[in-house]
C-alpha cells in the first residue's frame, strides 16, 4: 500500500502540471487534497530552481531569470534528480545544458561554473578534482595565477589602469549586473554592496572577471592560492594523485587567503 | 516542579544550546575564537565529501558537532542507498558527533530523489519495515540514530496510526532515539488539526535526545515549515511543555532561509536559554 501511495505522490510532484484528480489523501474535499499535494509540487520546483540558481549565478544573470527558470523547469521535467546530494544535480544540469546553449558568452560562463562546481562540490570524491581544474583553466588562464581575495577593497581596483577597470565584468554577482563597469561604477557598486566577502578574480582575454564566493567555497578554494602559476600548480597536482584536498588546505591555506592583484594581472 | 532526574535511556548528555552551521556564518565561526554557541549541527549531505572535512577539522576542538541528515529516506520503499549510508558512516566516524539524526519520511522512490521530506503512510506494516531499516542503519553506524518528526502537509487515508503513535511504537521497536522538532509539531498540528500537548504526551519520555526550534509561515489555510523567520510564541509555549515532559535536552535553532547575521541568531539563542531556564534554572542542570 505504501509503495503505491508513494509512487502516486511522486508522480504528482514530478508531473509538469499542477496535480489534479488526487486520491488517497485524507481531507474534507477533493480541492483540499489537491491544495495539499500542490504544496509539495511547488516546493520541489522552488527548491531545485533555487539550488541551480545558486550554483549558476553568472549563467542566470546572462540568460535572464525568466529564461534560466524555463531551462530549469525543462530539465527538471526531463530528468529529475537521482542522487541524494543536490550538488550532483547541479553538475548534471550543467552537463545537459551546455550542448544546448548557442550564445558563446553563455557557453563560456556555463562551462566555467560547471567546472568550478565539479572542483568544489564532488559529492563523495575524497580528492581534489584535477581533471576539472584542468578543464577550468584554458591555455590563457594557465599562464596567470588565480587570485583568491578574502575581501574585495576599492583600492584594489584603483591600483589598476582605468582601461582595465573599464573591462571588469561582474559576471558572477547576484545583482543582475552584467554590463562592464566604469571606475565610478565600481565605486558605486562597492559602496552600495559593501564587498566584505571573498571573491575569485582572474584574467580572461582582455578582461578581468570575478566571482563572489561563499565562505565555504573560499575555504575550499583556498587550496588554489599559490605563488606559482596555475599551470605549475596543476602540474604538481597531476603528478601526485595521492594528494587529498585536506592535505592541500593544510599546506597552502593557513593565513594565505588575503592577497591583492599581482602585477601579472595588470 | 519538573523532574530533574529525567534522562534519556541512551545516556546522551545535555550539551546546551546550538545552531545549525550555515555557510554565511562560516567565516566568522572559523575566525573564532568563540561565538558563545555551545555546539553546532551540520547537515550531513554538505560534508559527505572528505575533501570538505577540513572545515570540520578546523572547528572540532572548539565545538561539539551534531550531525543531521536530510537524505537517508528511511521511510522509502526503495532499498537503502548503500552509497549514502557508507558515506554517512565515514563522516560519523570522522566527526564523532553527540547525536546522529534524520527524518521520519521518504525522499523518493524508484530511484528518484525529490529532495523533500515526504509524508509516510502510518500502518503497522510500514512501521515494521521502517524499524528494520533503522536497525540496519544503526548496525552500520555502530550507534543509535535519532529520528525527527517532520512537518507534513497531507495525511494518507490508509494510515491507521497517528504520527505520534507511529513514532512512539517505532522508537520502541527499533530501539532508536527521537529528535523532537517542536516547530514541526506546531506546524503539523495546525495543518491537521491536532492537539500539540496530546502529541507530546504520546511520545516516550526517555527517548528524546535533541530538540529543534525554528520559525514558519502561516498561509491561513495551512502552515509551511520555512525556517526563514524567528521562533514564534506558540512554538516557545510548546517548547516549555516539551521540556517539562522530556527533561533538559540539547536545543538548537534551525535557520535555512533569510539567514540573519550571526549575532542576531545568538540573540535569539539567548531567548531560547531564558525559556529553558524558566523550567530548569541554570543551577539545576549539571
Amino acid at each position: 500500500m505504501s509503495e503505491t501511495r508513494y509512487q502516486q505522490l511522486q508522480d504528482w510532484i514530478l508531473s509538469g502540471r499542477p496535480p489534479s484528480a488526487v486520491s488517497g489523501v485524507a481531507g474534507p474535499s477533493p480541492e483540499y487534497a489537491e491544495q495539499r499535494v500542490r504544496i509539495y509540487w511547488e516546493a520541489y520546483r522552488l527548491r531545485l530552481r533555487e539550488a541551480l540558481r545558486a550554483d549558476y549565478p553568472g549563467l542566470a544573470n546572462a540568460m535572464g531569470e525568466a529564461r534560466f527558470s524555463q531551462w530549469c523547469v525543462t530539465l527538471m521535467n526531463r530528468s529529475p534528480p537521482t542522487h541524494y546530494n543536490l550538488d550532483q544535480y547541479s553538475l548534471e544540469f550543467g552537463q545537459q545544458l551546455l550542448p544546448m546553449l548557442d550564445d558563446p558568452v553563455e557557453q563560456e560562463i556555463a562551462r566555467f561554473e560547471h567546472h568550478l562546481l565539479s572542483v568544489v562540490h564532488s559529492a563523495e570524491d575524497p580528492k581534489l578534482n584535477v581533471a576539472a581544474l584542468l578543464a577550468l583553466a584554458d591555455d590563457e588562464r594557465l599562464a596567470s595565477p588565480i587570485q583568491l581575495i578574502a575581501a574585495a577593497r576599492l583600492d584594489h581596483y584603483e591600483a589598476l589602469p582605468v582601461n582595465v577597470v573599464n573591462e571588469i565584468q561582474w559576471l558572477w554577482t547576484d545583482q543582475g549586473q552584467c554590463e562592464p563597469l566604469t571606475l565610478d561604477g565600481v565605486r558605486a557598486q562597492v559602496k552600495a554592496e559593501v564587498l566584505s566577502g571573498p571573491v575569485l578574480l582572474w584574467r580572461h582575454r582582455s578582461q578581468l572577471a570575478m566571482k563572489r564566493l561563499s565562505a565555504l567555497e573560499a575555504h575550499l578554494l583556498g587550496a588554489l592560492h599559490t605563488p606559482q602559476s596555475l599551470a605549475a600548480l596543476l602540474e604538481t597536482l597531476a603528478a601526485n594523485d595521492q594528494l587529498s584536498f585536506s592535505t592541500l588546505l593544510r599546506e597552502w591555506v593557513v593565513g594565505e587567503c588575503l592577497t591583492s592583484p599581482s602585477p601579472s594581472l595588470r | 516542579m519538573p523532574d530533574r532526574c529525567i534522562q534519556n535511556r541512551f545516556g546522551i548528555p545535555f550539551k546546551g544550546f546550538g545552531l545549525g552551521l550555515r555557510t554565511p556564518h562560516l567565516e566568522a565561526v572559523l575566525a573564532g575564537p568563540s561565538t558563545g554557541v555551545d555546539w553546532f549541527e551540520i547537515i550531513a549531505e554538505n560534508y559527505m565529501a572528505p575533501h570538505r572535512w577540513s572545515v570540520l577539522d578546523a572547528l572540532r576542538d572548539r565545538y561539539p558537532f551534531f550531525i543531521h541528515g536530510v537524505g537517508l529516506s528511511i521511510g522509502s520503499t526503495d532499498p537503502l542507498d548503500e552509497g549514502y549510508v557508507a558515506a554517512w558512516t565515514k563522516l560519523v566516524n570522522h566527526v564523532n558527533p553527540v547525536v546522529v539524526s534524520d527524518h521520519l519520511c521518504w525522499t523518493g522512490v524508484a530511484g528518484t530523489k525529490v529532495h523533500d521530506l515526504l509524508p509516510m503512510v502510518y500502518t503497522p506494516a510500514s512501521l515494521q519495515r521502517v524499524a528494520d531499516r533503522i536497525k540496519a542503519v544503526q548496525d552500520r553506524l555502530g550507534r543509535v540514530l535519532a529520528l525527527e518528526n517532520p512537518s507534513t502537509y497531507l495525511e494518507w487515508e490508509d494510515s491507521t496510526l497517528s504520527e505520534a503513535e507511529f513514532l512512539a511504537q517505532l522508537s520502541e521497536t527499533a530501539d532508536c532515539a527521537l529528535l523532537l522538532d517542536v516547530n514541526n509539531v506546531v506546524v503539523s498540528a495546525a495543518n491537521h488539526r491536532l492537539d500539540v500537548n496530546a502529541y507530546l504526551a504520546t511520545l516516550p519520555r526517555d527517548r528524546v535526545v535533541q530538540m529543534h526550534l525554528a520559525g514558519h509561515q502561516d498561509f491561513g489555510t495551512h502552515r509551511i515549515d520555512t525556517h526563514d523567520s524567528p521562533i514564534i510564541d506558540e512554538v516557545f509555549r510548546a517548547y516549555q511543555s516539551a521540556l517539562r515532559r522530556f527533561g533538559p535536552v540539547s536545543t538548537m535553532i534551525e535557520r535555512d532561509a533569510n539567514i540573519p547575521p550571526l549575532q542576531e541568531l545568538l540573540d535569539e539563542l539567548g531567548v531560547v536559554k531564558q525559556q529553558f531556564e524558566r523550567i530548569y534554572p541554570s543551577s539545576s542542570v549539571a
